[in-house]
């Protein structure tokens, strides 16, 4: 049985990562438990507190940390929890058989099993090893668990050396630790860890984007490192959740990229300007970015001359839209921290829905925290704009209309679908989806192949991404390209040949640019 | 859009997450309940003009996030209220037990004569409760304040609540308790200084546009 442990170091030199696998396992294993924490399971809680005040002082207890590992292993029989029980197999030292080795509360063992129904899960906590967020089930029933990663990443930093990622067999394992937070992934569905950084990645920005990263390193100081996070992060669960879900279902997110809805290029014109020309008609100054956001679709965007908004953080606003309903029925105001833009302050959004007919969301976002007023005339002139121009029916029916790149018209049988991502826009477009990909399974499936194939295609470490890659399978045989410009994963037929992929991937190409200006955001103005 | 009115005045609600203040304001606006569960992002905004002893009166409404993180925001917007709907859930102590703090925080930061009414939503939960009317109506007479158990599922009370709180700001206008010519108090006089200002684009965090007494029809 192999398990591969990646530890990074500080200077990372790549020989160097691989440390032989039983070294660390080793490690953690060698020492026999004592039966200190032989009630781990009865009282989680107290149990984590436990584990807090000896990291603290100092003195990491490489056995109560064998010892959590081997309880929480010996938890489960199967899956997700017992992959680390793999470690467990090849420690040199047999443990002593524990009389309380079994779970002993009904809620833990639920919360355990729980972890088995699901492919993927996202933990956050605290530096001192409070739980914060846990994508499924209650931060409380999985104590014992966020206790141990907690230990796992002490353990390693208490010698100065950064735990990056367990693999074991299909099941892999990331951490990150970053600022006051500690946030880690575990997933059996096959992700890659670039893939599960990216995502932990993401979740860390979200929690930014409520916080900033100055109030969250503050609150840690002010209130101790025992505060809980949870209190401030209150409502923000379920924003949390879809980004993750975001990641895993829309490969826009993955390719830090944004879709942008297709709609002819003059109607896309007349409300970026529209809502310039009602910026100044307000005098409104310090307004940063003006966007309007349709179903995590990009319709249109200004900005201030100098500024420009990372796709990350234009995912953090859709995530924010998307994510709540009763935007519609208001204006409301709210700030936001996007942290690319400036990670440290809030930006302040006035967030409102064109109309009762229009499903449309218009955001202001301004550095001025008294601007609501202001901007809440901009939208009301804003609105009167399109409602004179017509512009409005325009959006509504682009905002109806198709989303996607429709392949029927292109007529290629072979070609089943594809994901285009313009590089120097950072914007995307994807095929509809259409048959053989009728279920969500199966469209999920593709998703997954394409995350893979972008791995692949990226994952190479200095000699840059491949530029062509013709991988023929079972299901479906993909096709990734890249170039300076765009990146392009199709997925074909099986049956389908080299030449003759390559061939309609360049009349693909050829029509995504005549259609360019519909199908993308060409250029975004400015005031 | 440019319904006339004769009477400007600006609303708080403030109270826990979770306490059902959002859908006093929906129900209170649109006339029904609002299903969705979601927390409020910040602070929303809604304004609804009513018939308050013969006047037209616009209340301007700021429905806040009760959570923690975004009382820096809320705080802001309490500036020049003229009254606020401090809301509770008759089902969760905990949400009672908070009411002195928000009590405190809108009297010093809005201004020491906002009218508050205290509002006890989601009566409909009888069974659940864990609040008694007395003890809240106790609660209430102590600190000043008008009482009013209020269901924004069934939409029972609540657009009493509003109005009630709007009759009492009335009340101590024209029995001249309070002066819309002080600034201090967030309340300005004059349709002319109000025209000035809506013309302007509504001028933004100042005395102007909190509470503004008009004669715009």
């Amino acid at each position: 049985m192999s398990v591969d442990v990646v530890v990074k170091n500080d200077a990372p030199n790549e020989e160097d990562w691989l440390i032989p696998s039983a070294d660390v396992v080793e490690e953690t294993a060698l020492s026999a438990p004592g039966g200190q924490l032989a009630d781990c399971f009865d009282s989680p809680r107290k149990n984590t507190t436990g584990t807090i005040a000896r990291i603290e002082k100092g003195d990491v207890d490489d056995s109560s940390l064998c010892e959590q590992e081997d309880q929480s292993a010996s938890s489960s029989n199967e899956d997700a929890v017992s992959e680390v029980d793999a470690d467990r197999v090849i420690s040199p030292i047999e443990p002593p058989p524990q009389p309380q080795r079994s779970i002993s509360t009904e809620e833990t063992t639920d919360a355990l099993e729980l972890l088995k129904e699901h492919g993927k899960h996202v933990f956050v906590m605290s530096e001192a090893g409070k739980p914060i967020y846990t994508t499924h089930g209650s931060e409380e029933d999985l104590s014992s668990l966020f206790a141990l990663i907690h230990a796992l990443v002490s353990f390693t930093t208490a010698r100065n050396d950064t735990l990056d990622s367990f693999q074991y067999g299909r099941l892999t394992i990331c951490f990150t630790h970053r600022g006051p937070l500690i946030l880690a992934a575990v997933s059996r569905v096959g992700e890659s860890q670039s893939q599960l950084n990216a995502q932990l990645d993401l979740v860390h920005s979200q929690i930014l984007s409520v916080l900033t990263r100055t109030a969250l390193l503050r609150v840690f100081e002010q209130r101790g490192h025992n505060f809980d996070l949870r209190r401030l992060l209150q409502g923000t669960e379920k924003s949390l959740g879809t980004a993750v879900v975001a990641a895993e279902t829309d490969p826009a997110v993955g390719l830090n990229a944004v879709r942008v809805l297709p709609m002819v290029s003059s109607d896309r014109d007349a409300l970026g300007q529209a809502i310039v020309s009602s910026v100044n008609a307000c005098k409104v100054k310090n307004l940063v970015f003006g966007v309007i956001v349709v179903r995590r679709q990009l319709v249109t965007m200004v900005r201030m001359k100098k500024y420009a908004l990372h796709p990350a953080d234009l995912h953090i606003v859709l995530n924010l839209v998307a994510c709540n309903p009763s935007f519609k029925n208001v204006e409301s105001w709210s700030p936001i921290c996007l942290p690319r833009f400036d990670d440290s302050g809030f930006l302040h959004a006035h967030i409102s829905y064109i109309s009762d007919n229009c499903p449309a969301c218009l955001l202001l976002l301004t550095v001025d925290r008294h601007a609501f007023y202001a901007l809440s005339e901009v939208k009301k002139k804003f609105v009167e704009k399109l409602t004179k121009s017509k512009s409005i029916a325009a959006l509504t029916a682009a905002c109806n209309g198709t989303r996607c790149f429709d392949l029927d018209e292109l007529g290629y049988a072979d070609l089943w679908h594809f994901v285009y991502k313009n590089r120097t826009s950072s914007q995307l477009c994807s095929a509809m989806f259409r048959p053989p990909f009728i279920s969500s399974d199966e469209r999920q499936r593709l998703i997954d192949s394409y995350a893979r194939l972008v791995d692949r295609v990226h994952d190479r470490g200095d000699d840059g991404p491949l530029k062509i890659l013709f991988q023929p399978g079972e299901r479906q045989t993909l096709l990734a390209w890249v170039t300076p410009n765009f990146e392009l994963y199709s997925a074909f037929s099986p049956f389908v040949q080299k030449q003759s992929a390559v061939s309609k991937i360049d009349r693909l190409l050829k029509a995504l640019k005549k259609e360019e200006d519909r199908l993308f955001l060409v250029s975004t103005q400015t005031f | 859009m440019n319904e006339s009115y004769n009477y400007l005045l600006k609303f708080l609600i403030i109270g826990n997450a979770g306490t059902g203040k959002s859908c006093l304001l929906h129900q209170f606006i649109e006339g029904e309940f609002r299903n969705d569960t979601t927390h409020t992002i910040g602070v929303e905004f809604g304004s609804k003009v009513v018939q308050v002893s013969g006047k037209n009166v616009k209340l301007q409404i700021w429905d806040t996030a009760g959570q923690e993180r975004f009382r820096s925001v809320t705080r802001s917007y309490y500036r020049g209220a003229a009254g606020a709907l401090l809301v509770f859930d008759v089902t969760s102590r905990e949400s009672y037990n908070a009411l002195l703090q928000w009590l405190t925080d809108a009297r010093s930061l809005a201004s020491p004569h906002i009218a508050v009414i205290l509002v006890g939503n989601k009566k409909d939960l009888e069974n659940d409760r864990q609040v008694p009317f007395l003890e809240a109506s106790r609660f209430a007479q102590e600190n000043d304040l008008t009482f009013i158990e209020s269901s924004a599922l069934t939409g029972e009370n609540v657009e009493e609540a509003f109005l009630k709180c709007a009759r009492t700001i009335l009340c101590k206008l024209e029995s001249g308790e309070i002066d819309a010519e002080r600034a201090g108090q967030g309340i300005q006089f004059g349709d002319a200084q109000l025209r000035r200002v809506r013309a302007d684009g509504r001028k933004t965090g100042g005395p102007l546009s909190n509470c503004a007494v008009c004669n715009t029809s």
